[in-house]
């Protein structure tokens, strides 16, 4: 359980490893507040979609999965929105229109398709934090180093000499992508995956959920277009339970 | 398979139907609240303005409303009033909108900007405006801004006309100056720019009751200010012959004042435009032509010049037109035939000037001119004159038309 949580803070971590949710990731990193606000809001969203879509698994139909997971997401954002704006409206306000945009968010929709439509509910409730976590951590650290260096300031706290000798670029897109890419390669390596290693399924962090190292990928495949709902391959196994 | 179908369209009505419900229910706890934040966020510029404020209770308002008023809101403990604006100026599609305070003797205690879309910063615009009443004496256009800062004065306006209707604030006294300058456009509308502004330049006259002497740039007229008995009027003269008499509360006294007026008409030297702007028409008549110059009474438009001609077919008036198009006067000359027909049309230089648009526009100009020859006032319209593109100069065009037509009527009137 623990591990399944641990896996989406740096392992598997959504954002710097499997790189996804990249356009909120750029987009809100330029200051802290903003990043954490987002990051609060994306998990709120991953676990109540987890949540639900775990405990439907067995109800929605294979053919409307999709339609039904996009719902689900669309209803817990909206959600979130609604409560946002009626609660924190500074941030809501600082989030725009990224807020409405969690709803296509390829973490969210990753999760539910990759492992909450085939996991246990209490299970999902873990990897969803996991990767909640993780996604805030990976916004949190990347929000810091633009904050910190580009404004010279932390959390909207003006920091004493930085602050008069900032880069700029940092809190614009290209810095956006420097800081992105410099923090994958941290994570990298001390992850301590060599590059060229294997590209393919078999490479991929998720690959154990898949089943792409046992060939049962290929045989979820065939369950999908056959047997349909109801019926995943792996359907109460743990994630990295081989 | 079959039977997949039916179950997965009540699995997804089913979700979408819960979620819907949740929503309505989340909506129900919220909404309320984030109206309130709403309207606190529009209140906290109130007190920005009227930092004194006690609390502000929204005044009803009757009657005809000025568009850019959107609320007017009293201090109950009665130090003035704050006024919420909204408009737009020609040059951006997002509405400008502030908050006015202003205390109860009259003068605007702050202003706050709401929202302020337009790319060319305002700088401080805004605040130059604390501390005036409201004949606004003290404050000018912005240049580099002037549509947004035109569209800003005429809200504040709005905005005490508002408030002294309702009898809530002192009106201030305007001065001689401001009087006179807010007749000119009134009495020379035909040295308007496009923006709306008189384009008057200062000019020495011999005569001791002239306080003040204006030539119109574009060569339609001039306005004098003169002093009579103690008394001060404005006369607004012609180059087509035209002159009318006002004084300071914008009566027309020109009746009474014959002596004055025609003294009035003898300061500018009309002759000189006259025969400069004859250049002009003769080079749209055949060759031979004769030109004779005529006037129009009451005619204070863009019409600089008028000759009668003769030894030209299907040619008894020619017409000298100068209207601003987007910066400069351009020099335009209609004739017409005794029926009050277009006839021929002639721009000085080209039409369009480049150098004034972001684009390099052309415009076919023979097939625009073609346009124009046959019309009457009955058949001219603003689409026929419109130049997609270059929409001031287009404007300018059709702006001369009307006072073509209109002086025309003057002239067969006599």
């Amino acid at each position: 359980m623990w591990k399944n949580f641990l896996k989406g803070i740096l392992r598997e971590n959504p954002v710097l490893v499997l790189v996804l949710g990249t356009c909120p990731t750029l987009a809100v990193t330029t200051s802290v507040s903003n990043a954490f606000g987002m990051g609060i809001a994306a998990t709120a969203v991953l676990l109540g979609s987890n949540v639900v879509i775990s405990a439907m698994r067995r109800v929605i139909p294979d053919k409307v999965r999709i339609p039904s997971y996009i719902v689900i997401i669309a209803g817990f954002v909206t959600i979130a929105e609604m409560v946002m704006h009626a609660f924190v409206p500074d941030l809501y306000e600082a989030l725009g229109v990224f807020l409405s945009l969690i709803v296509v968010n390829c973490i969210i929709l990753g999760r539910a398709e990759m492992y909450a439509s085939k996991n246990r509910v209490l299970d999902s409730a873990i990897d969803a934090l996991g990767m909640g976590v993780g996604f805030t951590l990976a916004l949190f650290a990347m929000a810091s180093i633009r904050e910190i260096f580009g404004a010279g300031s932390w959390m909207g706290f003006e920091i004493p000499v930085l602050s008069d000798f900032s880069i700029p670029i940092l809190v614009n897109s290209p810095g956006g992508f420097f800081v992105f890419g410099l923090l994958i390669a941290i994570v990298n390596a001390v992850t301590k995956r060599k590059t060229g290693r294997d590209f393919g399924c078999a490479g991929c962090p998720s690959a154990a959920v898949c089943g792409a190292n046992d060939g049962s990928l290929k045989k979820a495949a065939e369950k999908d277009h056959g047997a349909g709902a109801g019926k995943g391959p792996d359907d109460t196994a743990e994630e990295g339970g081989k | 398979m079959k039977r997949e179908g039916p179950k997965s369209i009540a699995v997804l009505t089913g979700i979408c139907l819960v979620v819907a419900v949740l929503l309505a229910a989340v909506n129900y706890v919220t909404a309320p609240i984030i109206a309130k934040s709403a309207q606190s966020g529009a209140e906290a510029s109130l007190y920005v303005v009227l930092p004194n404020a006690a609390g502000f209770e929204e005044e009803a308002l009757t009657g005809e409303i000025p568009e850019a008023v959107t609320g007017v809101y009293r201090d109950t403990g009665g130090s003035g009033y704050a006024v919420t604006l909204s408009t737009i100026s020609s040059y951006s599609a997002s509405p400008m909108t502030f908050t006015l305070g202003v205390s109860t003797d009259g003068k605007i205690t702050g202003v706050e900007m709401t929202n302020y879309a337009e790319s060319k910063d305002f700088g401080d615009y805004p605040s130059s405006y604390v501390g005036q009443d409201s004949t606004l004496s003290g404050v000018d256009l912005y240049a580099g801004v002037t549509y947004s800062s035109q569209a800003f004065k005429a809200a504040v306006e709005d905005a005490f006309s508002v408030l002294v209707e309702l009898g809530g604030v002192a009106q201030g006294n305007k001065t001689d100056e401001q009087i006179i300058e807010e007749l000119q456009p009134q009495l020379l509308p035909g040295a308007l720019n496009r923006a709306g502004a008189p384009q008057l330049k200062e000019m020495t006259v011999s005569d001791a009751s002239v306080r003040q002497a204006l030539q119109a740039e574009n060569d339609v007229g001039y306005i004098y200010v003169m002093e009579e008995s103690d008394e001060i009027y404005v006369i607004a003269v012609s180059t087509t012959g035209g002159a009318v008499c006002v004084d300071l509360e914008g009566t027309d006294v020109t009746a009474q004042h014959t002596d004055l007026v025609q003294r009035a008409m003898e300061l500018g030297d009309t002759d000189a435009i006259h025969e400069k702007n004859k250049t002009a028409a003769a080079r749209a008549l055949p060759e031979g032509a004769e030109l004779t110059p005529i006037s129009a009474k009451d005619q204070f438009g863009t019409v600089s010049s008028i000759y009668a001609v003769s030894g030209a077919e299907n040619a008894a008036y020619a017409m000298v037109c100068t209207p601003y198009g987007y910066r400069e006067p351009m020099k335009l000359v209609f004739v017409l035939n005794s029926g009050g027909e277009i006839t021929g049309f002639r721009a000085s230089g080209e039409l369009i000037q480049n150098s004034e648009y972001y684009s390099n526009y052309t415009l076919d100009q023979s097939a625009y001119i073609a346009g124009l020859i046959g019309l009457t006032k009955n058949t001219a319209s603003e689409d026929i004159t419109l130049i997609s593109g270059a929409t001031m100069t287009g404007d300018g065009v059709w702006a001369a038309l009307q006072d073509v037509f209109l002086a025309f009527d003057g002239l067969t009137a006599e």
